[in-house]
């Protein structure tokens, strides 16, 4: 009996050892990984801060969320290896987009990159450049429509010229980009002179004559910060044969305007590539009235549904309807100050106009400087011509 | 703790259990009797807890035959998170023990169809047997199937008696197939071998070695086109896991088991016995994915220990019993995705049991059981940051009394009643996942909650007189209540056992 309650109570005590017992330990690594996070080139500055990155793991759909710090970096620790997609969204507000590119615009930035393996026994490095829709667009940055005087005393009117700007912080693509000039007198020219008939369609401007950039839809990009020149003769007008006065040399001109007529009476600059002609009301070129144009940018897949209008009381040919919608750009020059009321351009489009001294002085007019983000200038947009442009005493095609 | 085994103590019993008048006679036990005793765990127990067929012979039990067709549901939402609403096994089944000269023989065969209802986050057959490498989706649904199984024992007396020797084999082949897309199905089989060598040193002592090898093989596939664009759930751990769109994918689990153990008797009188039984093994898995580039998703290594003590004293009229099982299981899981182990378990628990049963005369025999039972459960997951544990203590009350009519009609009826404490618990998810809150916590909320078991049994036995074979009808009921309710205020709902068979005896 004895030897009974021994064993006993030896099992007993070796039962009660095996209670309580906790498994314990974690073999597995983690990873860290650092994922850097840049605004876009054209931003300034390129750090994105306070931006949240989002890890999510293609394992279980675990998702981590870090915000980024100072230098745009968002640091990551025990994580478990494996793949993860990565994504991060930004929200500017107007002010926001405003410090960062100059124009006020509310954007939303995203970048997302799949697939990316972390691992505890590599660098887990990642930089990603937030990317969204362009901020600003295409703007007409000068127009030199005063043509210039002869060293005889004579005029000149070939040298005008039309440069185009990307105002945005992404690359345009300028491909069936159209330029128009509206149709209307500039001011009270002669006794006869009245306003546009058009005035009463604030909804709409009437083409004389549109020009198109000729191109399948990605041949012809336009870098932020850069322009285009279109010429109305692309040569270089300083020449002795042409007029040395004459303050510009459009030899380097992107485009130039060519009308084709039997007579050949339009030069075409062989090094200049020519514009489209989509409608032409002209006489030998396309001259820009040197009283001041209306001039107007914009874009369509297919010009033939523009609508044509016959004007009002006139025999002329019709003119091209084109929808304020349709408009990226306008700039409205008038006679003098006092012919405000000869506008052409809906105020919705253009509140503003602006004036040369007089004809073939030579003068252009410039659009403003709104600020410089990151070495590109922002150039002044408030849909307003008196406004944003200034008048330049000398052309500066392609300049500042 | 010290037992105490001291005639006083259960004369005290007697006396409380014995009002004077009660129980003026008692009676022998018989054969019927025996296995009467067999069949509620009063008697018999060191061979059923050991599966050593060469203790039959201390068990006492008679030879017997038996064909049942039988019948179990157990239904309700009280239940592991992977595991069926409802599961349904009816089938038939046979058994017998058989003593030939000094040789013992033992067979059961059964074949069962199962039912298994509303089975969620699950793909495989033994969700919560430890691998923790296993197939799920997100759509619960029904799984048909079928399971064959049957076990053989053999005992067989060497030279000069004192030695002895046996075998015992299982088998177990199961398939299952869920009817919703993308109709998953798993195929299981299980081979165990235990053969078996005893030495009887003397009249009082007899030792024994033992060795335990099983082979245990599972086969899932999955990819019928299904328009509920299901995600292949792999889970790897607790709260770990790994998902993807489902085209078609193969899994194959293989495992195998070693263990060994030894035993010993001390046989102090005909009535009185002490048993010692240990044992000690490993049991690897490993789960590959794909038929023509496997590919290895994990791996299970576990190590197991069981102690089994058993003292038990039968007179002619009356007996009692004291025993107890002390188990741990240890195991933790290899995950090549990460080249560590991750998850990992542990489980201990110490079972006994109290009985005493007396035939007061020729028509009354009962018997009374107790049953407390500690365990411990922990789950440890690296990646997931999951470690939980619960410790409880459940005690299960239970009686019987049969009552033979005559020779040709007894009835048995027996009442059950237990409740588990919940002793301490405590869980933290630190990286929680989708499955987190899916299966770990209510696992964990399961696994911890109080609870009370009642149920009832009752069978009855018919003998024609001129006949070899004996129809006896058997159904019992248990339910079980939890006492508390969810932390989101929600009732756990109850959990029904059913079980019913109608068995032929000869």
């Amino acid at each position: 009996m004895k030897t009974i309650k021994l064993v006993t109570i030896i099992a007993v005590m070796a039962l009660s050892s095996l209670w309580g017992c906790k498994k314990r330990g974690n073999d597995v690594i983690t990873a860290t990984a650092v994922i850097n996070v840049l605004y876009p080139v054209s931003y300034s500055p390129q750090n994105a801060e306070n931006v949240e990155v989002k890890l999510v793991s293609k394992a279980d759909g675990t998702e981590t969320k870090v915000k980024t710090d100072a230098a745009g970096n968002a640091n990551f620790s025990d994580l478990i290896p494996g793949f993860y997609d990565i994504s991060v969204s930004k929200s500017l507000t107007a002010p926001e987009a405003l410090a960062l590119t100059g124009i006020s615009s509310a954007i939303t930035l995203n970048v997302i990159k799949n697939n990316v393996n972390i691992q505890p026994t590599m660098v887990n490095n990642v930089s990603l450049r937030l990317a969204g829709s362009a901020v600003g667009s295409l703007v007409i940055k000068e127009v030199y429509y005063t043509g210039s005087s002869t060293p005889s005393g004579g005029t000149y009117f070939s040298d005008q010229f039309v440069e185009i700007y990307n105002n945005s912080t992404d690359t345009i693509f300028l491909d069936n980009l159209c330029i128009a000039d509206i149709f209307g007198v500039s001011g009270l020219i002669n006794p006869s002179s009245v306003p546009t008939p058009f005035k009463d369609d604030q909804a709409n401007v009437y083409a004389n004559n549109v020009w198109r950039i000729p191109g399948t839809g990605k041949q012809r990009p336009l870098a932020p910060g850069k322009s285009i020149l279109i010429a109305q003769d692309g040569v270089n007008h300083k020449e002795a044969t042409l007029n040395p006065n004459s303050p510009v040399d459009l030899s380097a001109a992107d485009w130039e305007t060519f009308n084709e007529r039997p007579d050949n009476r339009d030069a075409d600059a062989p090094n200049v590539p020519n514009l489209e002609k989509l409608y032409f009301t002209g006489g030998f070129d396309w001259l820009m009235p040197v009283f001041g144009p209306s001039l107007v940018i914009f874009k369509i897949d297919n010009f033939n549904t523009l609508e044509k209008s016959a004007i009002p009381g006139s025999t002329l040919p019709e003119r091209i309807k084109i929808p304020n919608s349709m408009i990226i750009d306008s700039f409205e020059a008038l006679r003098d100050a006092s012919s405000g009321s000869y506008k052409r351009i809906p105020a919705a489009l253009d509140a503003g106009f602006v004036f040369a001294t007089s004809t073939y002085t030579g003068e252009s007019f410039i659009r403003k400087t709104s600020s410089t983000i990151g070495g590109r200038r922002v150039l002044q947009d408030t849909n307003n011509t008196t406004n944003d442009f200034i008048k330049l005493s000398t052309p500066k095609p392609k300049g500042f | 703790m010290k037992f105490i085994f001291k005639n006083k103590f259960w004369f005290s019993v007697c006396n409380l259990l014995f009002i004077a008048g009660l129980f003026p006679a008692m009676a022998q036990v018989n054969a019927t009797d025996s296995t009467l005793l067999f069949q509620n765990g009063f008697n018999g127990n060191v061979w059923q807890q050991t599966k050593n067929l060469s203790l039959i012979k201390l068990d006492s039990i008679a030879d017997y035959s038996s064909a049942s067709f039988t019948f179990l549901q157990t239904q309700g939402s009280f239940k592991r998170p992977q595991q069926a609403t409802k599961e349904l096994l009816y089938g038939f089944a046979s058994e017998g023990l058989k003593k030939y000269g000094n040789w013992h023989f033992y067979g059961n065969f059964s074949y069962q169809k199962l039912n298994n209802k509303e089975v969620a986050y699950s793909h495989v057959a033994r969700p919560y047997d430890g691998n923790p490498f296993i197939w799920a989706d997100t759509l619960a649904g029904d799984w048909l199937g079928d399971q064959l199984a049957t076990s053989l024992q053999v005992s067989i007396p060497l030279k000069n008696n004192k030695w002895n020797t046996g075998l015992l084999l299982d088998y177990l082949t199961e398939q299952s197939a869920r009817s919703a897309d993308p109709k998953p199905l798993y195929r299981y089989r299980t081979i165990l071998l235990k053969p078996f060598i005893s030495y009887q040193l003397s009249q009082k002592h007899l030792f024994g070695v033992k060795f335990s090898y099983q082979n245990k093989n599972e086969v899932n596939e999955i990819g019928n086109f299904s328009t509920n664009n299901p995600q292949l759930y792999r889970l790897r751990g607790y709260g770990t896991f790994s998902q993807g769109p489902i085209v078609t994918a193969e899994r194959l689990l293989k495992g195998s088991l070693l263990g060994a153990g030894l035993n010993y008797t001390y046989q102090a009188s005909s009535s009185t016995l002490l048993y010692v039984d240990a044992d000690y093994g490993f049991n690897t898995e490993d789960v590959t994915q794909g038929v023509s580039l496997p590919v290895f998703e994990g791996g299970l290594d576990e190590t197991y220990a069981n102690l089994y003590i058993n003292f038990q004293k039968k007179l002619s009229r009356k007996g009692y019993q004291i025993s107890a099982l002390a188990y741990f299981r240890d195991g933790s899981g290899f995950d090549p995705v990460f080249d560590a182990y991750n998850p990992a378990f542990y489980f201990s628990g110490v079972n006994t049991n109290f009985s005493f049963w007396i035939k007061t005369n020729d028509k009354i025999m009962f018997g009374v059981k107790i049953e407390p039972q500690f365990s411990y459960l922990n789950y440890f997951d690296g990646i997931a940051k999951t470690d939980w544990f619960t410790s409880n203590l459940f005690t299960n009350a239970s009686a019987f009394v049969n009552y033979t009519m005559n020779n040709k009609f007894s009835f048995n009826f027996s009442p059950n009643l237990g409740y588990n404490i919940n002793l301490r618990k405590d869980i933290a998810i630190g990286r929680p996942t989708q499955l987190s809150e899916i299966l770990v916590r209510p696992d964990y909320l399961f696994n911890s909650i109080a609870y009370l078991n009642y149920g009832l049994s009752a069978s009855c036995l018919l003998k024609p007189q001129s006949a070899n074979v004996s129809y006896q009808f058997k159904a019992s009921i248990i339910n079980t209540n939890p006492q508390d309710l969810q932390p989101n205020g929600k009732d756990f709902g109850d959990r029904q056992h059913i079980n019913t068979s109608f068995s032929i005896l000869f």
